[in-house]
């Protein structure tokens, strides 16, 4: 009698995990192609880290000194790659990585970035974010006929909807999520509480 | 109390039964499913928000949890060790509560309960607390039942068995 129930029990569970294996998702395939620009750090570092971000949400903003702390410790042996990930919920968060990418293509992406973490707050919470970011053009002394032309006419748009893609492709739900290697992080505690291990165990030969 | 367990040993008390295990074995099923189609590292930043975990734990629970929920959901819809597996969704359902009344209580705002992963329906803490404690109650009531109609326990029990802890 207890062989037949453990043989039922173990039959059901069974079924049960294949449907769920069987359902998820696979893996998506590697990319690491972004605009020069958007990588920081020394060029031929081994180490690859993905910042999936989003200009207008706080955890992000908390998270880039926890990036910048890493890019500081690591110095020859981690690299950062930017993609946007600009979340529906937040008003201004595409037009805000319009702006980046745009400032990008003038060589100033991360000078750019680094102010839109800062005035967050200030832009998030506007009517209109767009006369901040060309205020913000102004002070880094980009050409400003080209950076509003570019804005206006979402020249640059194409890079972040492919980053888009690739974020779904990837299951990001949440910003920042990281990817170091194959691993992910979502969030500043999880990367400050791991990326540090992930990196030696990657430059491990 | 004498009137109530009166009620639930009684063959009255059947349909509800069947209908409290398999309610609870489906929220606990989808709830599990749902994170279990998502990245762990999601669940786990929705555990770390509750500030009752470190980022370690979390990670470890949020690899574990989903697949206990969804297997115990399971079983419960099948009516498989009907009276452990509804023990264990009680639990469940008590530390989800603790979790979740801790945070209010600790002024923690929570945009979402994570109770259905980062995929599903987002309850707010009010709306999650409200449906812990109905699905708690549910899951006590399949515990202490002794009905097992529609359920693999009914359908493994000897024949000599009482007659209103057997399938139909």
């Amino acid at each position: 009698m207890f062989g037949k129930r453990f043989a039922v029990g173990l039959v059901i569970g069974l079924v049960a995990v294949f449907a769920v294996l069987l359902s998820r998702q696979s893996h998506w395939n590697a990319s690491y192609r972004v605009p020069s620009y958007r990588l920081a750090g020394e060029p031929s570092a081994s180490v690859v880290m993905m910042e999936f971000s989003d200009y207008q949400c706080p955890s992000c903003a908390q998270a880039q000194s926890i990036v910048k702390d890493l890019l500081g410790r690591h110095k020859s042996r981690l690299k950062v790659a930017f993609r946007h990930y600009p979340l529906q919920t937040h008003r201004w968060a595409r037009l805000a990585a319009l702006a980046a990418e745009t400032a990008g293509v003038q060589g100033k992406f991360w000078e750019f970035s680094e102010k839109l973490f800062e005035t967050q707050k200030e832009w998030g919470a506007s009517d209109n974010a767009r006369p901040h970011f060309i205020r913000f053009a102004q002070e880094l002394g980009l050409d400003m006929e080209r950076f509003e032309r570019e804005l206006d006419s979402a020249r640059w748009d194409g890079l972040i909807q492919q980053d888009l893609i690739e974020g779904v492709a990837r299951q990001v739900s949440s910003t920042p999520t990281f990817f170091i290697g194959e691993r992910r992080l979502v969030g500043g505690s999880q990367l400050q509480a791991n990326a540090d291990r992930l990196i030696e165990l990657l430059e491990m030969p | 109390v004498k009137r109530v367990f009166g009620w639930i040993l009684s063959p009255a008390a059947a349909p509800y039964a069947l209908a409290a295990r398999v309610l609870v074995g489906a929220v606990l099923a989808v709830s599990g499913f749902t994170k279990l189609m998502s990245p762990p590292e999601e669940l786990a930043l929705v555990m770390e928000s509750y500030k009752l975990l470190s980022p370690s734990a979390a990670m470890t629970f949020a690899r574990i949890l989903p697949w206990i929920e969804f297997l115990g959901g399971i079983y419960l819809i099948v009516g498989y060790m009907t009276r452990f597996m509804a023990f264990i969704a009680s639990v469940l359902f008590m530390v989800f509560l603790f979790a979740l009344l801790s945070a209010v209580a600790r002024g923690i705002s929570l945009e979402d309960c994570g109770c259905f992963g980062r995929a599903g329906p987002h309850l707010s803490p009010l709306q999650a607390a409200l449906m812990d404690m109905f699905l708690l109650a549910a899951s006590v009531f399949s515990m202490v039942s002794p009905h097992r109609r529609f359920s693999v326990d009914g359908s493994l029990a000897p024949p000599g068995a009482k007659p209103k802890t057997r399938g139909v």
